[in-house]
């Protein structure tokens, strides 16, 4: 459904209309944004970004061919491009904005009011220095699984890796995640609607 | 460094296991605290990272539209191609005597008559090729 959806605005766009552009930019910039967001830390290079790639989307338009979902052709444009200007600019230094220490790690200590908007929202704020923290490698793959829902294989495409590295970079990026922010996940569980997602005892 | 005792609950929880391996992994979970505490960390920490989606700036579209679409100016020289193909060649040998001339003048301050008589003959072969080639773009 996506891919008829796809193929039907990439012919539009191989015929010059722009409007099938705004409906592309509609449907998949919010989700792109997002993911430079997390990644760039400065809001307008993430919107620079996000703009290059529909630039570029828009220059391939009739080379363009139904071999990837447009969703993980544009996430895969997106992640070298952020990845590219994370090598060339001399950022700031990565834990520059990072919260003290026992300030991630204890959030109980600081965080006395009980209430769950407050409690998310630190617990974002906490989570978007846990991600500003990761190599960005890590980063990429996490974001590109949690976010784009990109299987291995594309997400090795993207970061120019096999699909094994890819289950290796996932899982010591969700080890140091858990382990950093394991307060937070544990008082979201608690707080969640889905039990299932709670804690679950052993059953037998 | 794959644990052996457990399958791979990650990859599973992905979707990336198919067939026999994911209905084992799935079956070592109903029988497995350990990997069913993995299932519960895997599902927070998914919860946490799927912040919404913020609405995209004001702008943002129409200003992705008009750099994506801005057609791109045609280089500096090219205006004369529009040109029809015999004020082409003439403004080729127009330009080549002015340069030629130039140069020259700029040598020769004081120029004797063997310097003259060599700029006189310089000149006159692009012209020369200028006629040449004129009638050979015309005939097409």
């Amino acid at each position: 459904m996506a891919a008829d959806r796809d193929t039907e605005l990439m012919e539009r766009l191989a015929r010059d209309d722009e409007g099938a552009l705004d409906v592309l930019v509609a449907a998949f910039a919010p989700g792109l944004l997002r993911f430079a967001r997390r990644t760039l830390a400065d809001p307008e290079e993430a919107e620079d970004v996000v703009q290059e790639a529909f630039v570029r989307l828009w220059r391939a338009r009739r080379r363009w061919r139904p071999t990837a979902t447009l969703s993980t052709y544009l996430h895969t444009i997106v992640t070298r491009l952020c990845l590219n200007r994370r090598r060339s600019l001399l950022r700031r230094p990565a834990h520059g904005s990072l919260p003290a220490d026992d300030e991630a790690a204890h959030p109980g200590d600081r965080a006395p009011d009980p209430e769950r908007l407050a409690a998310s929202a630190q617990l974002g704020t906490a989570l978007a220095a846990e991600l500003a923290a990761l190599p960005p490698n890590q980063r990429a793959a996490l974001l590109l699984r949690h976010e784009a829902g990109l299987s291995y294989q594309a997400i090795a495409a993207a970061l120019d890796t096999t699909a094994g590295a890819v289950e290796s970079l996932l899982s010591r990026a969700r080890a140091r995640l858990r382990g950093r922010l394991a307060g937070w996940l544990a008082q979201g569980c608690d707080a969640g609607h889905d039990p299932r997602a709670g804690k679950p005892r052993n059953r037998g | 460094m794959r644990d052996r005792t457990h399958p791979r609950i990650e990859a599973l929880l992905d979707g990336e296991l198919a067939g026999e391996e994911a209905a084992r992994a799935a079956a070592h979970v109903t029988r497995c605290g350990e990997c069913q505490g993995a299932v519960a960390a895997y599902r927070a920490l998914g919860e946490a990272l799927a912040a919404p989606e913020a609405p995209l700036p004001v702008g943002f579209a129409a200003a992705t539209r008009r750099r994506a679409v801005a057609r791109r100016r045609p280089e500096a020289p090219l205006w004369w191609l529009t040109l029809p193909a015999p004020w082409r060649a003439g403004l080729v040998a127009l330009l080549a005597l002015a340069a030629l001339a130039g140069a020259r003048l700029g040598e020769t301050v004081a120029a004797d008559r063997s310097a003259a008589t060599q700029l006189a003959a310089a000149l006159d072969a692009p012209a020369a090729a200028a006629i040449a080639a004129a009638p050979a773009e015309v005939r097409r």
